[in-house]
Formats: C-alpha cells, sequence, structure tokens
C-alpha cells in the first residue's frame, strides 16, 4: 500500500535527482515509478474526492454565487472536453510530455495542470458512474450471475483499456531490480537527507491536507473577497465535517467491496485482472490526493495561505481527533496519513520511522509475485487432498494383556475349566419307580410278553419254575379231586340220584349211563373194555359213521373213548385215529397208554401222559373238547410185517416172570414200556408181537427216521415177530378160508395164545413158536362152525369158554383137545355174541346172544343150563364186557364192585354193577369148581 | 518389558519451479523408500528399550538418518517430511492418519511400523 511517507520520499528523491541529474536511465524509472505512485494515489483519493465533487456540485447548485460555478463548471468542461477527445491516447502523451518535461524542466507545472485536468475529468466520469451507479452495481454484482459480471468488467476494462494497459506494462517493466535499485538508493540516503526530507514531506503534507480539502476553494479563494471568505469558511467547516463523515462511509464501503471482490478472487482466479483494477482505482484515488498535494505544495507559495493555516489546523485536528475515535480500525494508510497530518503540528522534530512500512511494501511486492506464480503454477498443477492411515493398532484385549503378563513362555492357553457347567438342581419329585416287563416274544418261562414285573422277583423265585410239570400236577390233582367228588356225590346221593338207576336187568344191583355226548351221538360203539388194573377206567370205540361228513369235524374217521366210572358226565380222554379202529386195550399195568387196532390192519398207540396242549382241540357248542391223536401209528410204516386185514383183537401180554401185581410195582412206570408185548390178530390168522418201547429223549420236532411217530411222542411200536396161523383142519377147502374171530392168552402163561376160527377149531400158538400138545381144541361132530368168543376163567384153572355162531357152548380145558362140557340149544340156536366169566365167582358165567338175550350159568347150582335167562334189551347190544374183581382174583383195583358195561348200538352205554348175588364168593365155590373140572377130565 | 513401536511417514511436496514434474526415473519410489525406513528403524531400535527421555533423541536421530538415506535416493525435485513417532506398547489401540494436499501424480509416502517385544 502506498502512503505518504512512501510518496514524499519519492517524490524528494525526485527532487534529488532532478537538481542532480547524474542519470538519465534512473530519472526516467523514477518518473515511472512516481507516475505509478501518482496513480496510485489518484485512485485512493478518487472516492473522496468524488463524494468531495459531489457534495461540491449540490452546493454549488444551491449556492448563491451559483454564476461563478457555472462559469468554472463550463471552463473545466471545456477544458476537459478536447482531453476526452484524446482520452485514449492520452497516457501515451502525457508520457512523452513528461520526457519533455523531464528534458525541459518547466513544463511540470503544465503537465500537472493537464494532470489535475485529466483528475478532474476522471473523478467526474466516477461521478457518472458513481452513487447510483456504484449502489446499482453492487445490488447487480450480488443478482448477476458471474458471467455477467465478467461482462461488467470487460466493459470497465474497455473503458480504460488503454489507460490500464499501459500502466500495467509500465508496472511489468519495473523489474525486481530496478525495484532493489532503488530501495538501495533509499538506504543510501543518509539520516539528513532523511530528516530533510521528513520535514519537507511534513510541510507537503500539510499543504497537501489543505489543498486535499480545497482543492477548487482555493482557485475561488483567490478571487474572492476576505468576508466571502470568512463565509466561506465557516461553510466550509460544515462541509468538511460531512465530507469527513461521508469520506468514512465510503471508505468502508471501498473496504467491503475490496472484501468482496477478494472472495470473488477466491472464488474465480481469473477475476485476478479485477482485483489489481480495483487496485488500481484505488492508487488513483491516492494519486489524486497527492496530485492535490503536488498543487497544494506548489501553490503554498502563496501567500494567502498561510492565513489561513491556523484556522485550517485547529480544524484538522478537531476532525482527527473524530476520526480517530471513530475510527480505530481505520487502515493503515489512513492512519499514518493521519499521523503525518498531526504530528508535526504536535511535535515538530519526532522521529517517525518508514522502515517498516517500507518493509512491508516490499514484502507486499514479493507476495505478490509469489503469489501470482503459484497461481501461475496452479493452473498446471493439480493438488488434491488425500487421507491416508498410517497406522492403526487395536488395543489389546484384557484377556490377552493377562496372559502376556501372567502366563508362562513358550506356553499357550488352549482351553479354561470352570466350574460354571457343574450346575447342580434340585427336584422334588418322588423316588422314580422302576418296573421290568418282557418284552420278547416267545415268551420265556412263565412270562409272556408284557408280563411279569420287578416286584415279582420274589415271586418268581418261589413259582415252580417248570410250567409243565404244573400243569402235569394240575392235570393229575384236579382229575383225582373231580373223581373224588363225584364219588362221594353218587354215595351220598345213591338212592336220588338220576344217574344212577334201578337195574332192570337182574344181575346188576344199579347202573350208571355215560353222558351221551352231542358229537358222539351218531357214533355206535363197537367195542368197551375195562382196564384190567385200574377196573374204574374204561374204553369205549365207536364206530365210523357215514352219516357224517368228515369235513365238518375235526375228529377223524375213528374215535375213542376214555372214560372214568366214577365220572361219567364226561370222557378224559378222546383219541382220534385215520382210520376206523376195531378193537382196543389198555396198557396192563397202569392205564397211561391205550393200543387200538384198525380196519386198515395198523396199529396205534396213544401216550396218554402227553400234555393236552400238543393236541388239537375242537370246540362243539361252548364245550371245548380235546382231541388227541395217535402217539404211534404203523400205518404204511412195516410195509411187509404190516397186518393186511382188520385187526380183530388187541391184547397186552405182561411177561411170564411178573405177576400183575410185582411187575407193577418192582418196575416203575420208567421202565414198564418193556415189560409188556402187544399182541394182535387180523382177520386173516396173523398173529403179530409188538415191543412197546420207551424214548427216553423226544424230540419235539418229530422223528426224522421213524415217520409213526408223532412229534414229542415218547412211545413207539416196534415189531417183534409174526405168526401165521394155519387151519388145523386137513380138509383143503376150508384152509384158504380161515378166519379168526377172537384171542385169548393164557393168564397164568402169556406165552399160550388161543384164537378161535371159522373152522369150529380152536387155534392154540406159542408166541416163541415150538409146539403144544394140542394143536387145535375142536368140537367132535368137527363142523365147520365158526366159534365167535372165547374166554379165560381168571381163576386158577386153566380152562376156556366158547360161543359159536350156532349158538353152541363148550367148556375146554387147555390140556384137552376136547371139550370138558358142551350145551348146545341153550339160545335156542341163536348165535353166541359174547360169553363171559364171572370176575367174582368161578362157576358162574354170563351168554348173550344175538337177541340180546343174557343168559347166567351156575355150575355149582346148575350146570345143564342157565340159571337165569333174561333180556336185557330190544336195541342191539354191541360190547360187553366185566371188570376184575380184586376180591376174586386179585386184580384190578381193589374195594371196588366188579362192573358191568352193556353198550348199545344207539351208543348208550351202560355200566352195571354186578349185584351181590353173583360177585360173592363161596369159600368153597373154587374147591367144587376144581372138582367138576378134574370130574369132567 | 517395553516396547518399542515406530512410525514414520514421507512426505514430499513438488517446488516452485515451472519444472513442475520429476523426471520419470526419480519419481518417489514408496517401496524402495519404505525399505530404506526399515532398515534406519532396525539399525536404530533394534534391541532398545523403551523409555521416555530416549525417545524423544531417537525420533530425531532416526528422521535425520532417514531423510538423509532417502535424499541419498535422488528424487530431485522433492520436498522431504520425515514423521518418526516412538511409542510403547502398553495395550492401548492406536490410530494414526494424515491428510495431505498434494498432486497425487507425483508425490507420495512410505511408511513403515517397526515393534519389538522385549
Amino acid at each position: 500500500m502506498p502512503s505518504g511517507k512512501r510518496l514524499d520520499d519519492t517524490w524528494k528523491t525526485d527532487e534529488l535527482k532532478n537538481s542532480l541529474k547524474k542519470d538519465e536511465k534512473k530519472k526516467s524509472s523514477k518518473d515511472k515509478e512516481r507516475k505509478e505512485d501518482r496513480d496510485r494515489e489518484k485512485k485512493r483519493d478518487k472516492k473522496k474526492d468524488e463524494d468531495r465533487d459531489r457534495k461540491r456540485d449540490k452546493e454549488r447548485r444551491k449556492d448563491e454565487d451559483s454564476d461563478r460555478k457555472h462559469r468554472k463548471d463550463d471552463g473545466e468542461r471545456e477544458r476537459r472536453r478536447p482531453k476526452e477527445d484524446e482520452d485514449e491516447g492520452e497516457r501515451q502523451r502525457r508520457k512523452e510530455e513528461r520526457r519533455k518535461r523531464k528534458e525541459g524542466g518547466e513544463s511540470e507545472k503544465k503537465e500537472r495542470k493537464y494532470r489535475d485536468e485529466d483528475d478532474d475529468e476522471k473523478r467526474r466520469r466516477r461521478k457518472d458512474e458513481t452513487s447510483q451507479e456504484r449502489d446499482e452495481r453492487r445490488r447487480r454484482r450480488k443478482e448477476e450471475t458471474s458471467q455477467e459480471r465478467e461482462e461488467r468488467r470487460r466493459r470497465r476494462k474497455d473503458e480504460t483499456s488503454q489507460e490500464r494497459d499501459e500502466r500495467r506494462r509500465r508496472k511489468k517493466d519495473e523489474t525486481s531490480q530496478e525495484r532493489d535499485e532503488r530501495r538501495r538508493r533509499r538506504k543510501e540516503e543518509t539520516s539528513e537527507e532523511r530528516e530533510k526530507r521528513k520535514r519537507e514531506e511534513r510541510r507537503k503534507r500539510k499543504e497537501d491536507k489543505e489543498n486535499e480539502d480545497n482543492d477548487d476553494r482555493r482557485r475561488h479563494r483567490r478571487d474572492e473577497t476576505s468576508e466571502e471568505r470568512r463565509k466561506r469558511h465557516e461553510e466550509k467547516k460544515e462541509k468538511r465535517r460531512k465530507e469527513k463523515e461521508e469520506r468514512e462511509r465510503q471508505e468502508e464501503e471501498e473496504r467491503r467491496r475490496q472484501e468482496e471482490l477478494a472472495k470473488q478472487n477466491n472464488e474465480d482466479e481469473n477475476n485476478y485482472d479485477n482485483y489489481e483494477d480495483d487496485f488500481e482505482d484505488y492508487d488513483d484515488d491516492f494519486e489524486d490526493d497527492a496530485g492535490g498535494g503536488d498543487d497544494s505544495a506548489n501553490d503554498e507559495q502563496n501567500n494567502e495561505m498561510s492565513d489561513l493555516m491556523k484556522a485550517m489546523n485547529d480544524e484538522n485536528e478537531r476532525l482527527l481527533k473524530d476520526s480517530r475515535k471513530r475510527d480505530n480500525d481505520y487502515d493503515d494508510d489512513e492512519e499514518s496519513g493521519n499521523e503525518s497530518d498531526t504530528r508535526p503540528e504536535k511535535s515538530g522534530s519526532t522521529f517517525i520511522n518508514f522502515v517498516s512500512a517500507k518493509q512491508r511494501v516490499i514484502s507486499n511486492a514479493a507476495m505478490s509475485k509469489t503469489k501470482k506464480r503459484g497461481q501461475e503454477l496452479l493452473k498446471l498443477i493439480e493438488l488434491d487432498c488425500s487421507n491416508l492411515d498410517m497406522f492403526d493398532m487395536p488395543p489389546v484385549n484384557e484377556y490377552d494383556l493377562y496372559i502376556r503378563s501372567f502366563g508362562r513362555a513358550d506356553t499357550q492357553q488352549v482351553y479354561i475349566q470352570t466350574n460354571e457347567d457343574n450346575a447342580d438342581k434340585d427336584n422334588q419329585t418322588e423316588e422314580i419307580d422302576y418296573r421290568d416287563k418282557w418284552s420278547q416274544h416267545p415268551p420265556e418261562g412263565f412270562k409272556a410278553c408284557g408280563t411279569g414285573d420287578g416286584n415279582d422277583e420274589n415271586e418268581i423265585s418261589t413259582k415252580p419254575d417248570d410250567i409243565k410239570r404244573l400243569n402235569k400236577f394240575l392235570n393229575t390233582a384236579c382229575q383225582a379231586v373231580l373223581t373224588l367228588l363225584e364219588e362221594n356225590l353218587m354215595e351220598t346221593k345213591s338212592e336220588e340220584d338220576p344217574g344212577r338207576k334201578k337195574s332192570r336187568v337182574v344181575v346188576s344191583e344199579e347202573y350208571i349211563q355215560l353222558a351221551q355226548l352231542e358229537f358222539l351221538k351218531d357214533f355206535p360203539v363197537r367195542y368197551a373194555t375195562f382196564s384190567p388194573t385200574q377196573s374204574n377206567l374204561l374204553i369205549i370205540v365207536h364206530e365210523f359213521s357215514s352219516k357224517k361228513e368228515e369235513a365238518n369235524h375235526n375228529y377223524q374217521k375213528g374215535l375213542i373213548c376214555m372214560w372214568n366210572v366214577g365220572e361219567p358226565s364226561f370222557p378224559q380222554k378222546i383219541l382220534t385215529c385215520e382210520n376206523e379202529p376195531m378193537c382196543a386195550c389198555f396198557s396192563p399195568n397202569k392205564a397211561t397208554l391205550i393200543f387200538a387196532g384198525l380196519s386198515d390192519g395198523s396199529l396205534v398207540v396213544w401216550d396218554l401222559r402227553e400234555a393236552s396242549n400238543f393236541h388239537k382241540t375242537f370246540k362243539d357248542e361252548s364245550v371245548e373238547y380235546v382231541l388227541r391223536g395217535p402217539t404211534y401209528n404203523t400205518a404204511a410204516i412195516l410195509e411187509n410185517d404190516n397186518h393186511y386185514a382188520p385187526i380183530k383183537s388187541v391184547t397186552a401180554i405182561i411177561s411170564p416172570d411178573n405177576t400183575a401185581d410185582s411187575g407193577f410195582t418192582k418196575n416203575g412206570s420208567s421202565i414198564e414200556g418193556l415189560t409188556f408185548q402187544i399182541a394182535t390178530l387180523d382177520e386173516s390168522g396173523v398173529v403179530s408181537l409188538w415191543v412197546v418201547a420207551e424214548i427216553s429223549n423226544p424230540d419235539p420236532a418229530g422223528s426224522q427216521t421213524d415217520f409213526g411217530l408223532a412229534p414229542g411222542g415218547r412211545v413207539k411200536l416196534i415189531k417183534s415177530s409174526s405168526i401165521y396161523l394155519e387151519s388145523p383142519l386137513r380138509d383143503t377147502r376150508l384152509r384158504s378160508t380161515l378166519q379168526c374171530t377172537d384171542f385169548a392168552v393164557l393168564p397164568s402163561d402169556p406165552s399160550h395164545f388161543y384164537v378161535t376160527t371159522n373152522t369150529g377149531c380152536i387155534i392154540h400158538g406159542i408166541r416163541y413158536g415150538g409146539k403144544a400138545p394140542p394143536k387145535a381144541y375142536r368140537n367132535m361132530p368137527d363142523l365147520p362152525v365158526t366159534v365167535t368168543c372165547i374166554d379165560f376163567s381168571p381163576f386158577t384153572e386153566p380152562v376156556f369158554l366158547t360161543g359159536s355162531e350156532n349158538g353152541e357152548i363148550h367148556l375146554y380145558h387147555t390140556r384137552s383137545e376136547n371139550p370138558l362140557l358142551s350145551w348146545s340149544d341153550t339160545t335156542e340156536g341163536r348165535a353166541i355174541k359174547f360169553i363171559k366169566f364171572c370176575r367174582s365167582r368161578p362157576s358162574v358165567f354170563f351168554v348173550v346172544d344175538e337177541m340180546n338175550t343174557l343168559y347166567i350159568w351156575d355150575l355149582s347150582m346148575l350146570d345143564s343150563g342157565p340159571a337165569k335167562t333174561e333180556k336185557i334189551s330190544e336195541i342191539n347190544l354191541k360190547a360187553f364186557c366185566l371188570s376184575n374183581d380184586h376180591s376174586a382174583t386179585g386184580q384190578g383195583l381193589p374195594g371196588r364192585k366188579p362192573q358191568m358195561i352193556l353198550a348199545f348200538e344207539d351208543s348208550v352205554v351202560e355200566v352195571h354193577t354186578v349185584s351181590q348175588k353173583f360177585s360173592a364168593l363161596f369159600p368153597e365155590e373154587v374147591d367144587q369148581f376144581a372138582e367138576l373140572i378134574n370130574n369132567s377130565l | 518389558m517395553a516396547e518399542v513401536e515406530t512410525n514414520q511417514q514421507n512426505e514430499e511436496t513438488s517446488q516452485n519451479t515451472y519444472i513442475i514434474r520429476p523426471s520419470y526415473q526419480s519419481k518417489f519410489r514408496s517401496a524402495a523408500v519404505k525399505e530404506t525406513i526399515h532398515q534406519v528403524l532396525k539399525e536404530h531400535l533394534k534391541e532398545k528399550i523403551y523409555s521416555a527421555e530416549d525417545s524423544m533423541m531417537w525420533t530425531r536421530d532416526i528422521s535425520e538418518d532417514i531423510k538423509a538415506k532417502v535424499k541419498d535416493l535422488g528424487y530431485e525435485r522433492y520436498k522431504l517430511l520425515v514423521q518418526v513417532v516412538i511409542g510403547e506398547l502398553r495395550g492401548e489401540g492406536v490410530k494414526m492418519a494424515c491428510r495431505c494436499f498434494w498432486d497425487s501424480d507425483t508425490d507420495n509416502y512410505a511408511q513403515d511400523v517397526f515393534m519389538n517385544v522385549k
């Protein structure tokens, strides 16, 4: 920023230089400098002047001396007019003039006048623009876009383009060298010179100040009178105050404008020129002032001025004070200007240091240069902002820190166990009940699926382990209890019991009718027999009924029922077989086995010890029957050795060594199978002997070698021998037609057997071969009459009775070929079906003919005919059997009365108790009978 | 147990001449500079234990050393700026960032971190 001080400096140097005229070059540069400075000053003061002019114009207009003013204005205008024409070339011209002046020197004044005029012109130009225009411009600036601003700037540039260009050119021409030179020169100036200069400056400044204010006034003043002057002075005071205020305001405005411009500059680098323009304007203002100063300095010689000095100074001082008070933040230039104004008054000889100001100027210049360069470079270089992350380290977490400070070297903490997971919970529920249940099938032991629990453990130990044994026990015990109960019932209710009927038969005291089962109704009885040892047991063999369709029944072709006499309501065992059974018998010692000969010649055996669950069950109207299949069946097992004709008789033969009693007791059940044989006789005269074998380890899956054995069966039959009977008759006609009807063994010696045939002869055979003395027994007439039945006496005498088709009855002795006694026509020629010795009395026997007539013979009383004859029933009697009497013969169950079975065709079975008359044994009867036999021999 | 952590940064700005860009050969290469920095750091700070008093000296020495070494690399037309920060590793988190106003075509930076655990 140019200052008054510097201005003065330059002026001083100029004068020095001019006077010395040392260096042309320097001088020219100085001129230029001066010119520049002046321009700057002009710019600075321009505004002030403008305002002043404006006011002055106004005032002048108001003034009474408007004439004068008009005149002056006119004159100015006239002066200006030609200049306006040359406006563009003005600068150039001025330069030339200046050069001339340098040469001439005296033309300076004139030149200055020109400049003044120029300034005035400028001022006026500005005035035209100013106030309204400036306001408008400001307003516009705000509103306008940058383009418009550009346009305006350009316009302004055009207005003074020439001038400005020139100025700029000049500035550029000033190199740093020149400036440095100047600076150097300044330094070279001695303090004296400086002092001198300063003093001069001070003086000049004072004058300047005055001139500043009263450019025009001075001119007028010359012509005016003192009164007028005084008057004007007063006016002036007023004016000046106003002007001051006005100036201040303008300065503020100016400052604001500059700030705006600076902003604009920042916004737009291209605005830089404009910025410079503004500076130039400002400089111009100053130059104006300086020019004014110059003028005033020149005019100072005028004596009039000295008169005014005092008043002016007072005025200035006052104004300065005001301004200082009001504007403490004035520009440096302003202040320095003021200081320079005031100081000479206060302390005329005070040293004022301008070095800092100078330096500021220099630095400003340097700065502007740097700035310029920077701006130029900025166009080339693009700078941008970049953010860089230099380093980022997250804070160490607590655990790492802990491990780092307390962990061991070379180890790593991998796992931590705390007690957190060791949870413990209380509960108040009751103890859980555990119980074991069997969950498998098939069940093990007696445990079925889903049964059994932990509480049963004790029970299990107490319970029998073998369910089969329990069943067995229960079966037998139940049977025993049942039997006992029924017997009790019978005994207590003997009279009233409808089951016990008063027998219509003379020989019996009473009889029991076995229950007629629904499904047995249509099966007529074929055969019935008592067990020889257990006389309460009996077998009823039923015929096969063709009326029944097989398919409807589960039982097969053959049916055998085993009854207990004491339990007549239901058969103990129901046995079935594949073919029609012809005859049956019990095992001799104990009634555990039942043998049956079938119509197809096969022999079957049932083991009654087998559990009932081994066999099929058949349900008929809410009653469940167990149908037992045979344990062993010889059918198709033995091809050649088998019977090929219906079996007529099955007999158990107790081995001769054993009596019935001893065999029973000694051998026991386990070896009983080996103590007897089975003899079978078929119709064609073949006697087979079978050994009953007990199997110690039965296979429940069934035997793979013996196909006759049922699965799990424990008894099998092994054929030991066969005897083919031959007809004893020499007549070949009859030999081929031998038919056997009945079979009997000698009770005292079971090796001997006797077979009744259709030849009228009874064939005598021995089991082990060989020949017995009477080969056959025959009736003397030697007629081929079929002998139907044979029965040995149960007593010691080896005699037997035979009944034949023609009604003849013979009593034979085993040693004699011919009968001891023979009775004919006792049955009136009717065929004899059954002939039985009484089991209690040796001399009594029963005969039943085909007309169901029962003949009771008592040889001790009458040996010519039957003692009693009685018609039993109209219904055909199919079976007749007597039980052993233990009291008489030592066989059978002791204490049991001898009983008699009468089985009829309509399947009614009656069990008669033989009356006391025929069962009570006379003590001498055995001897009598023996005597009778001996006599007959 | 003390740790030394160093972080530094070189920053260059172009000089104010009308030859405004460095030649390709003398362009700043951050990888090479980084290597240099690394070596300097290693030789200065290896086997050192952090101490607040000494680290002042260290930073000065290191930055001078780095500046000299990088200058030797021959980056003309660069103004080098070296910043060295030494801190103690005590588990606190550290985050450093810088902001550069530069010509990203030519200007660049290189940094290296040296940490030791003693």
